[in-house]
């Protein structure tokens, strides 16, 4: 019988620890455990029959850790693995059992934060998958892991690599999170979009300390689910780790975690043959259940997760070229601080997701999208829309995306369906759809219901549950439209009724061409949201928007006790009272107030220009700083407040130049060398170069010598600062300089970091050593000012 | 909750011994209060050591490190520890270096002193754990330090099985990520030591802006 045909109408038992049997059949101290299937192979067996003997179902093959970061022989000792578990099942006569190839985690991080690739993750997975297909394993499981991602890397490399069932299982912390920050509803949700057949917990806690976690997990997932606890907590005695849990108190807590309406029971480190057979023994008393489906539906990131539902959501506008010069510029400078800082203050505004779109003509989408979904995902955890009509752009963000996203959008266009509802399918998202089909947009309600009716049947024919689709209504501009807000409002409502669908709305599209748009769009918002809006996309920068959701939500009861009105409204009798205008730009970058610098600068506009507002205050007050500095008066902290005032101010002023008024004294890249990871030294020096009227090409961190010489050499650079913090990545920096010096002589090259002294720049043959941000400044000012 | 050093964080941004302005004492009390939120955690195992003349082993280690023989002189075991604030710093430092750089080298001070007042916490558990038993502690020695080689980070990460027990994991160039995090040998003696002299006297590069 097939095993997922069994699961729910029987109980289904994982085997025990293997790692705690290998040692106590002596493995020795930095031995792999996976060497074993070469070396070792009847005491595999042993332990695999003793298992299947308690009367597990499921044996895992000895191959967790069987990945090419620690074998060169990977095929080998996981074809090996499988074929001794194999082997054993064959030997106990047992017809009910199972093999899984068992994948644990890489032991590595993954990018942005680590230095491992998703697609290096996703390849070192894919070659354990395929080596076990072959071998014969009747199941993938990926367990102990900490990541969701690096588990979505896991995923993606079975589902792309056979067709076996994948079931996943995490370690939670008591806290109920990942080491990673995950929860277990983006954990769940996330793993369920990808389309696990089944999902649980293992190791890190013991039973008793894992039911809150399960009977969690078993609220928010409609999958099987999977316990595989440790023998009890752990603790050192002597050089041994031994688990507090006998195996009669470990069988009876699982006895209760199966009255929890769970599925598939096992062990995890310090658990043997007689844990697991005297957890059969109490557990096949209890009826077994199969998991009920969960209407709910989530956006998640990598630890946050938004429900979409009965709560009306913000999903904030601003990361968008249309019609703003300045973003577009940034995407097409690739500008990521600008971009990011659209995202903080936005956040900052009270978001719960953020829509990214970052089509422009001449941009390479499909490069870009993922590009600034990564990074945006560096620095945010809000869940992502992701906002494109490039379905290869799409493809690559989805896969990349650390979560389940929302994705904006498909639309009732057959053709448009048929591309968009498998990628759907395959990373899984929550899907906007757009009432439009070949037709165009139905000026009336029922039209556009009907088209929703259509994308919801189609998703369906994908396996795609109309819980992961939002409709959008489309708000059409009533400036030019008469009847475009009621044919929206009575759209969204009968979505919501007959459908029982959730709804979204661009809403500030319906104010367009008229004035004071943000009186219309507040009341539009009001409207829409009593009419059952799910998400409303607006600026949540813009007062009246947020004063209009949050009010909403005080009065329908949606804020109870209204805490969340009170909190962001409560006060706001001190912020009325706004800051004295303009005293003096200087005095706001020389003391770091970077929201009077910004409001100066304003003011200041409206009679002079930019250039002379840089060369009179400025340029003098940065100067003055930086002498501070450098004269020890002033430290790093306040250099650095001056500076970011400055940013501030100069943000506003390049709003009101062209490109040919802002004068640049010259191109310098900056990077941190490849094996260095810290960047904040770079970071300072960037800040302090381009308050100083320098284009910084930012290459980041880690970067390779190769990268660094072909960037010099194509934007003809004559200045490279390079940084490093360790001593050991200071040999990365000679062999930079040393590929600059010989394939761009006239490059100068300007070090710094933590380790760095005159000396030791001498040694590496630098061009200059500069022992903090001023110092560099001061070495470019006279290369570059005559 | 862990006690910073206020004095260890303005040392880290460059004060020396001097006291900021109010400004910037009031963004390091904000930086401290967000980094409540972190999760330190920590995994130590100890070993049976044995010290040859010039290589010291323990487990499957085979450690050639003059300073570190002289650090472990006398010992019979050692305990190996790691330390971490988890990934939250690292998320923190990030963001502020989008909008506010002033802000991420206050973080980047913060987490300094606190990833080292928790290691010097969990030290003292040791400490106190040993003497019980009647073993005096030796100050604890991390990779990197003297000819103490940084590649053995990754018999630290092996180990303590780093990766699953803390959550913390090595680059390609044997950086720790995240970021404040702590890996250090702790030797045990049964005679107590002569006074051990601070971390930096014993240190070796005589020109660091932050030697104490």
């Amino acid at each position: 019988m097939k095993l997922m045909d069994r699961i729910g109408k029987e109980w289904i038992f994982f085997d025990g620890a293997m790692g705690t049997m290998i040692q106590k059949a002596g493995l020795q101290p930095g031995e792999f455990p996976e060497t074993w299937n070469l070396s070792h192979p009847e005491a595999l067996i042993q332990i695999h029959r003793a298992y299947l003997d308690a009367g597990c179902h499921i044996i895992n093959a000895n191959t967790f850790g069987a990945n090419r970061l620690k074998f060169n022989n990977v095929e080998e000792i996981v074809s090996s693995g499988i074929q001794l578990a194999r082997k054993a099942i064959a030997q106990s006569g047992r017809k009910d059992a199972y093999v899984a190839l068992d994948i644990g985690p890489t032991g590595k991080l993954l990018e942005p934060m680590g230095d491992l690739g998703f697609e290096e993750a996703v390849s070192i997975f894919a070659q354990m998958v395929q080596a076990g297909k072959e071998a014969g394993a009747d199941l993938v499981l990926i367990e102990t892991m900490s990541d969701g991602y690096e588990a979505k890397a896991a995923v993606l490399a079975a589902k792309e690599n056979c067709d076996l069932p994948v079931f996943v299982t995490m370690i939670f912390d008591e806290n109920q999170r990942l080491l990673s920050g995950g929860s277990i509803e983006s954990t769940v949700a996330m793993l369920e979009g990808l389309g696990v057949d089944a999902l649980g917990i293992n190791c890190g806690l013991g039973p008793v300390q894992m039911m809150p976690i399960v009977k969690k997990i078993v609220e928010i997932s409609s999958l099987p689910v999977i316990v595989n606890p440790n023998a009890g907590l752990p603790r050192q005695e002597g050089t041994k780790t031994v688990y507090d849990l006998s195996p009669e108190e470990f069988s009876m807590a699982m006895k209760k975690i199966a009255g929890m309406k769970v599925q598939i029971l096992g062990g995890c480190c310090g658990t043997t043959p007689e844990y697991m057979e005297k957890m059969i023994k109490e557990v096949q008393v209890v009826p077994c259940h199969e998991n009920t489906f969960k209407t709910d539906s989530w956006v998640t990131s990598y630890s946050k997760a938004v429900k979409i539902g009965d709560v009306p959501v913000v999903i904030g506008e601003r990361i968008n070229p249309t019609g703003k010069k300045r973003f577009k510029t940034a995407l097409m400078e690739q500008d990521f601080d600008y971009i990011l800082s659209q995202a903080l203050s936005q956040e900052e505004a009270g978001s719960h997701i953020l829509d990214v779109n970052v089509g422009i003509p001449d941009i390479d989408e499909a490069d870009m999208m993922p590009k600034t979904i990564l990074k945006l995902q560096s620095v945010t955890a809000l869940p992502l829309q992701i906002d494109t009509s490039n379905v290869k752009a799409l493809e690559k963000a989805l896969r990349i995306y650390n979560g389940k996203p929302m994705v904006n959008s498909v639309n009732g266009k057959l053709e448009n369906m048929e591309q968009v509802f498998p990628l759907i399918k395959k990373y899984g998202a929550i899907v906007v759809g757009l009432c439009l089909d070949e037709e165009g947009i139905p000026s009336n309600s029922e039209q556009r219901v009907k088209i929703a009716e259509k994308i919801i049947a189609k998703a369906g024919e994908y396996g795609i549950h109309s819980k992961d689709i939002v409709i959008d209504g489309l708000a059409m501009t009533i400036s030019s439209q008469k009847e475009g807000a009621l044919v929206t409002l009575d759209t969204i409502d009968k979505v919501y009724h007959r459908l029982g669908c959730s709804t979204i709305l661009g809403v500030s599209n319906i104010s367009f061409g008229l004035p004071r748009r943000e009186l219309i769009n507040a009341s539009f918002l009001t409207m829409a949201l009593s009419r059952h809006l799910s998400c409303a996309i607006i600026n949540p920068n813009n007062e009246p928007m947020m004063q209009a959701y949050y009010s909403f939500k005080a009065l329908m009861t949606l804020d109870p006790n209204c805490e969340e009105y009170i909190e962001v409204f409560g006060n706001s009798k001190e912020e009325a009272v706004r800051m004295e205008p303009a005293i003096d730009l200087s005095y706001a970058v020389e003391k770091g107030l970077m929201e009077q610098a910004r409001e100066d600068t304003r003011t200041l506009l409206k009679d002079k220009k930019p250039l002379e507002i840089i060369d009179t205050y400025l340029i003098p007050s940065l100067d003055k700083v930086g002498q501070g500095f450098e004269q020890g008066t002033l430290f790093l902290p306040q250099l650095l407040m001056s500076a970011d005032a400055a940013k501030a101010s100069f943000e506003i002023l390049k709003d009101s130049m062209t490109k040919e008024t802002i004068q640049i004294k010259g191109k310098i890249i900056l990077a941190t060398v490849k094996g260095d990871i810290h960047d904040i030294g770079k970071n300072i020096v960037k800040v302090m170069l381009e308050n100083y009227g320098y284009e910084v090409i930012d290459l980041g961190k880690d970067v390779d010598p190769e990268v660094i010489v072909k960037t010099a050499i194509k934007e003809d650079v004559s200045l490279v600062g390079l940084s490093a913090l360790m001593t050991t990545t200071v040999t990365n920096m000679e062999a930079t300089i040393k590929a600059l010096h010989q394939y761009k002589p006239d490059t100068k090259i300007v070090v710094g970091g933590a380790v760095l002294t005159q000396e030791y720049a001498d040694k590496i043959h630098a061009d200059h050593y500069a022992k903090d941000a001023m110092a560099t400044v001061r070495y470019a000012d006279s290369l570059f000012v005559k | 909750m862990i006690d910073v050093s206020r004095k260890e964080v303005y040392r880290y941004l460059g004060y020396g011994y001097q006291i900021p302005d109010a400004v910037i004492q009031k963004r390091v009390e904000e930086a401290i209060c967000q980094f409540e939120s972190c999760q330190p955690r920590h995994v130590v195992r100890e070993f049976d050591l044995k010290i040859h003349e010039n290589r010291i082993e323990f487990e499957s280690l085979c450690i050639q490190s003059r300073d570190l023989l002289k650090n472990l002189k006398g010992c019979t075991k050692v305990v190996c520890m790691a330390t971490t604030l988890g990934r939250f710093p690292d998320h923190l430092i990030q963001r502020a270096n989008i909008v506010n750089k002033a802000d991420a080298v206050i973080f980047q001070a913060v987490g300094a002193a606190m990833i080292e007042a928790y290691t010097d916490h969990i030290n003292a558990q040791i400490k106190e754990e040993a003497l019980k038993r009647g073993y005096y502690c030796h100050p604890r020695y991390s990779c990197g330090y003297g000819d103490f080689d940084l590649g053995y980070q990754k018999d630290f990460i092996r180990i303590l099985d780093m990766p699953k027990t803390i959550g913390v994991t090595l680059t390609e160039g044997n950086l720790m990520v995240p970021y404040k995090s702590i890996t250090a040998l702790i030797g045990l003696s049964k005679e107590t030591m002569e006074k051990s002299e601070n971390s930096c006297a014993a240190c070796s590069q005589k020109d660091c802006i932050y030697k104490k």
